[in-house]
Protein backbone atom coordinates (compact mmCIF):
# COMPACT_ATOMS: atom_id res chain seq x y z
CA UNK A 1 0.00 0.00 0.00
CA UNK A 2 2.37 2.50 1.26
CA UNK A 3 4.95 1.54 -1.78
CA UNK A 4 2.71 1.72 -4.43
CA UNK A 5 1.52 5.36 -3.14
CA UNK A 6 5.05 6.13 -2.57
CA UNK A 7 5.59 5.17 -6.29
CA UNK A 8 3.07 7.27 -7.47
CA UNK A 9 4.02 10.15 -5.81
CA UNK A 10 7.14 9.84 -7.57
CA UNK A 11 5.80 9.47 -10.70
CA UNK A 12 3.93 12.39 -11.04
CA UNK A 13 7.04 14.47 -9.42
CA UNK A 14 9.15 13.16 -12.72
CA UNK A 15 6.87 13.77 -15.11
CA UNK A 16 5.74 17.31 -13.48
CA UNK A 17 7.14 18.58 -10.51
CA UNK A 18 6.74 21.99 -8.80
CA UNK A 19 8.89 25.04 -9.85
CA UNK A 20 10.24 25.48 -6.80
CA UNK A 21 10.72 21.84 -5.38
CA UNK A 22 12.20 18.28 -6.90
CA UNK A 23 11.97 15.40 -4.80
CA UNK A 24 13.29 11.28 -5.08
CA UNK A 25 14.30 8.27 -3.56
CA UNK A 26 18.43 8.64 -2.55
CA UNK A 27 18.86 4.77 -3.61
CA UNK A 28 17.13 1.35 -3.85
CA UNK A 29 15.09 2.56 -1.08
CA UNK A 30 11.37 4.17 -1.96
CA UNK A 31 10.84 5.00 1.92
CA UNK A 32 13.93 7.09 2.00
CA UNK A 33 14.15 10.17 -0.37
CA UNK A 34 16.08 13.24 -0.52
CA UNK A 35 14.93 16.86 -1.83
CA UNK A 36 15.60 20.18 -2.99
CA UNK A 37 13.84 23.13 -2.57
CA UNK A 38 14.84 26.58 -4.32
CA UNK A 39 14.22 29.36 -2.25
CA UNK A 40 11.50 31.43 -3.15
CA UNK A 41 12.23 34.86 -4.84
CA UNK A 42 10.61 37.30 -2.63
CA UNK A 43 12.52 36.21 0.29
CA UNK A 44 15.75 36.13 1.81
CA UNK A 45 16.46 32.29 0.82
CA UNK A 46 16.02 33.59 -3.18
CA UNK A 47 18.85 32.04 -5.37
CA UNK A 48 20.11 28.89 -2.86
CA UNK A 49 18.91 25.69 -3.22
CA UNK A 50 18.33 23.57 0.02
CA UNK A 51 18.80 20.07 0.62
CA UNK A 52 16.13 17.79 2.72
CA UNK A 53 15.89 14.66 3.50
CA UNK A 54 12.45 12.74 3.63
CA UNK A 55 11.95 9.41 5.49
CA UNK A 56 7.96 7.46 4.91
CA UNK A 57 6.80 5.57 8.01
CA UNK A 58 5.68 2.67 6.62
CA UNK A 59 2.27 3.11 7.08
CA UNK A 60 2.14 6.18 4.96
CA UNK A 61 -0.16 8.08 3.89
CA UNK A 62 -2.14 7.63 7.32
CA UNK A 63 1.02 8.88 9.42
CA UNK A 64 3.00 11.73 7.76
CA UNK A 65 6.77 11.90 6.63
CA UNK A 66 9.70 12.89 8.20
CA UNK A 67 11.02 16.16 6.81
CA UNK A 68 14.04 17.74 7.83
CA UNK A 69 16.65 19.94 6.33
CA UNK A 70 20.11 19.22 5.58
CA UNK A 71 21.14 22.55 4.83
CA UNK A 72 21.50 24.94 7.17
CA UNK A 73 19.09 27.80 7.33
CA UNK A 74 18.33 31.11 9.49
CA UNK A 75 14.32 30.58 10.12
CA UNK A 76 12.14 30.97 13.75
CA UNK A 77 10.58 27.52 12.72
CA UNK A 78 13.70 25.44 11.19
CA UNK A 79 16.44 24.40 14.15
CA UNK A 80 20.34 23.53 14.08
CA UNK A 81 18.77 19.93 13.51
CA UNK A 82 17.04 20.82 10.50
CA UNK A 83 13.43 19.57 12.23
CA UNK A 84 10.82 21.89 10.84
CA UNK A 85 8.04 23.01 12.87
CA UNK A 86 4.90 22.85 10.54
CA UNK A 87 1.58 21.82 11.58
CA UNK A 88 0.81 19.52 8.69
CA UNK A 89 3.67 17.00 9.31
CA UNK A 90 2.45 16.73 13.10
CA UNK A 91 -1.49 17.42 13.90
CA UNK A 92 -2.45 18.49 10.75
CA UNK A 93 -1.59 15.52 8.39
CA UNK A 94 -3.85 14.14 6.31
CA UNK A 95 -3.43 11.07 3.93
CA UNK A 96 -4.58 13.49 1.29
CA UNK A 97 -1.34 15.38 1.39
CA UNK A 98 1.61 14.63 -0.84
CA UNK A 99 5.14 15.22 -0.69
CA UNK A 100 4.41 17.79 -3.66
CA UNK A 101 2.18 19.47 -1.23
CA UNK A 102 4.27 19.35 2.05
CA UNK A 103 7.45 20.80 0.09
CA UNK A 104 5.34 23.45 -1.89
CA UNK A 105 4.08 24.13 2.45
CA UNK A 106 7.71 24.67 3.67
CA UNK A 107 8.86 26.40 0.77
CA UNK A 108 5.97 28.97 1.70
CA UNK A 109 6.72 28.99 5.53
CA UNK A 110 10.14 30.36 3.77
CA UNK A 111 8.47 33.18 2.63
CA UNK A 112 6.05 33.85 5.58
CA UNK A 113 7.82 32.35 8.79
CA UNK A 114 5.34 31.55 11.62
CA UNK A 115 7.16 33.76 14.46
CA UNK A 116 4.04 33.11 17.19
CA UNK A 117 4.90 29.31 17.07
CA UNK A 118 8.85 29.40 16.91
CA UNK A 119 10.92 26.42 16.86
CA UNK A 120 13.95 28.95 17.81
CA UNK A 121 12.61 31.50 19.74
CA UNK A 122 15.87 33.81 19.03
CA UNK A 123 15.21 34.06 15.55
CA UNK A 124 11.59 34.55 15.88
CA UNK A 125 12.31 37.72 18.58
CA UNK A 126 14.49 39.24 15.59
CA UNK A 127 12.27 38.11 13.11
CA UNK A 128 9.33 40.28 15.02
CA UNK A 129 11.75 43.10 16.30
CA UNK A 130 14.57 44.02 13.70
CA UNK A 131 12.82 42.56 10.41
CA UNK A 132 15.90 43.68 8.69
CA UNK A 133 18.80 42.01 10.84
CA UNK A 134 16.60 39.24 10.56
CA UNK A 135 16.89 39.26 6.76
CA UNK A 136 20.34 40.00 6.25
CA UNK A 137 21.32 36.96 8.48
CA UNK A 138 19.07 34.90 6.59
CA UNK A 139 20.75 35.89 3.27
CA UNK A 140 23.89 35.83 4.68
CA UNK A 141 23.85 32.30 5.60
CA UNK A 142 21.76 31.31 2.31
CA UNK A 143 24.98 32.46 0.50
CA UNK A 144 27.46 30.81 3.07
CA UNK A 145 25.31 27.36 2.88
CA UNK A 146 23.01 27.03 0.45
CA UNK A 147 24.81 28.13 -3.17
CA UNK A 148 27.70 25.82 -3.38
CA UNK B 1 20.48 3.50 -31.71
CA UNK B 2 16.99 2.06 -31.35
CA UNK B 3 14.82 5.48 -30.71
CA UNK B 4 13.19 3.72 -27.84
CA UNK B 5 16.49 3.71 -25.98
CA UNK B 6 16.62 7.63 -25.71
CA UNK B 7 15.46 9.64 -22.77
CA UNK B 8 12.73 12.54 -23.15
CA UNK B 9 13.41 15.39 -21.16
CA UNK B 10 12.32 18.83 -20.07
CA UNK B 11 13.79 21.44 -18.38
CA UNK B 12 11.73 23.38 -15.93
CA UNK B 13 13.10 26.82 -15.21
CA UNK B 14 12.69 29.18 -12.13
CA UNK B 15 9.46 31.10 -13.72
CA UNK B 16 7.77 27.67 -14.22
CA UNK B 17 8.69 27.79 -18.07
CA UNK B 18 9.75 24.57 -20.15
CA UNK B 19 12.86 23.65 -22.36
CA UNK B 20 11.49 20.69 -24.27
CA UNK B 21 10.88 18.25 -24.12
CA UNK B 22 13.65 16.58 -26.40
CA UNK B 23 14.97 13.51 -26.82
CA UNK B 24 18.52 11.98 -25.52
CA UNK B 25 20.65 9.32 -25.42
CA UNK B 26 21.31 7.49 -22.05
CA UNK B 27 24.81 8.35 -22.93
CA UNK B 28 25.11 12.05 -23.00
CA UNK B 29 26.49 13.72 -20.71
CA UNK B 30 25.18 16.09 -18.21
CA UNK B 31 27.39 18.59 -19.00
CA UNK B 32 26.22 18.73 -22.77
CA UNK B 33 22.71 18.51 -21.27
CA UNK B 34 23.39 22.23 -19.97
CA UNK B 35 25.03 22.79 -23.33
CA UNK B 36 21.72 22.06 -25.13
CA UNK B 37 19.56 24.37 -22.22
CA UNK B 38 22.15 27.01 -22.66
CA UNK B 39 21.81 26.91 -26.96
CA UNK B 40 17.94 26.93 -26.21
CA UNK B 41 17.82 29.20 -23.82
CA UNK B 42 14.23 31.54 -24.55
CA UNK B 43 15.04 34.92 -25.10
CA UNK B 44 13.86 38.09 -23.17
CA UNK B 45 14.68 36.82 -19.92
CA UNK B 46 15.98 37.96 -17.07
CA UNK B 47 18.39 35.96 -16.54
CA UNK B 48 20.63 34.45 -19.01
CA UNK B 49 23.22 32.17 -17.94
CA UNK B 50 26.79 32.41 -20.53
CA UNK B 51 28.34 28.92 -19.63
CA UNK B 52 27.33 25.63 -18.35
CA UNK B 53 28.99 26.70 -15.20
CA UNK B 54 26.06 29.20 -14.46
CA UNK B 55 23.49 26.34 -14.78
CA UNK B 56 22.86 23.73 -11.82
CA UNK B 57 20.92 20.63 -12.97
CA UNK B 58 18.33 18.87 -10.18
CA UNK B 59 16.52 15.62 -10.70
CA UNK B 60 14.92 13.91 -8.12
CA UNK B 61 16.19 16.06 -5.07
CA UNK B 62 20.10 15.51 -6.37
CA UNK B 63 22.38 17.89 -8.23
CA UNK B 64 23.43 16.49 -10.87
CA UNK B 65 27.82 16.16 -11.90
CA UNK B 66 28.48 17.44 -15.47
CA UNK B 67 30.87 14.60 -16.36
CA UNK B 68 28.12 11.98 -15.42
CA UNK B 69 26.02 10.38 -18.22
CA UNK B 70 22.01 10.65 -18.35
CA UNK B 71 22.40 7.09 -17.58
CA UNK B 72 24.17 7.07 -14.54
CA UNK B 73 22.05 10.27 -12.85
CA UNK B 74 18.90 8.60 -13.67
CA UNK B 75 16.64 7.55 -10.40
CA UNK B 76 17.00 4.07 -9.66
CA UNK B 77 13.69 3.15 -8.84
CA UNK B 78 10.01 4.26 -9.99
CA UNK B 79 10.77 4.86 -13.81
CA UNK B 80 7.86 4.42 -16.36
CA UNK B 81 8.84 4.24 -19.48
CA UNK B 82 8.12 6.54 -22.20
CA UNK B 83 7.40 9.23 -19.54
CA UNK B 84 8.30 12.41 -20.14
CA UNK B 85 11.02 13.59 -16.79
CA UNK B 86 11.17 17.07 -15.75
CA UNK B 87 14.39 18.28 -14.42
CA UNK B 88 14.94 21.81 -12.43
CA UNK B 89 17.41 24.35 -14.08
CA UNK B 90 19.26 26.63 -11.26
CA UNK B 91 21.09 29.59 -12.62
CA UNK B 92 23.85 30.25 -10.46
CA UNK B 93 23.60 33.55 -8.94
CA UNK B 94 26.60 35.82 -10.33
CA UNK B 95 28.93 37.49 -8.32
CA UNK B 96 28.54 35.10 -5.00
CA UNK B 97 32.13 35.58 -4.12
CA UNK B 98 34.73 35.69 -1.13
CA UNK B 99 33.91 39.69 -1.34
CA UNK B 100 30.25 39.48 -0.27
CA UNK B 101 31.41 37.82 2.87
CA UNK B 102 33.64 40.88 3.94
CA UNK B 103 30.23 43.20 2.29
CA UNK B 104 28.37 41.17 4.88
CA UNK B 105 30.82 41.82 7.73
CA UNK B 106 30.87 45.22 7.12
CA UNK B 107 26.63 45.03 6.70
CA UNK B 108 26.09 43.60 10.25
CA UNK B 109 28.33 46.10 11.56
CA UNK B 110 26.40 49.10 10.39
CA UNK B 111 22.94 47.69 10.01
CA UNK B 112 21.71 50.91 9.54
CA UNK B 113 20.01 49.91 6.43
CA UNK B 114 18.90 46.71 4.97
CA UNK B 115 18.90 47.57 1.49
CA UNK B 116 20.82 45.05 -0.99
CA UNK B 117 21.81 45.21 -4.42
CA UNK B 118 21.52 41.42 -5.97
Amino acid sequence: MASKRIQKELQDLQRDPPTSCSAGPVGEDLFHWQATIMGPSESPYSGGVFFVKIHFPPDYPFKPPKVNFQTKVYHPNINSNGSICLDILKEQWSPALTISKVLLSISSLLTDPNPDDPLVPEIAHIYKNQRSRYEETARAWTQKYAMG
Amino acid sequence: MADDDMIELKFRLFDGTDIGPNKFFPSTTVGSLKESILARWPAGKEIAPKTINDLKLINAGRILENNRTLAESRVPVGELPGVVITMHVVVKPPAVDKNNEKQLAKASKTSSCACTIL
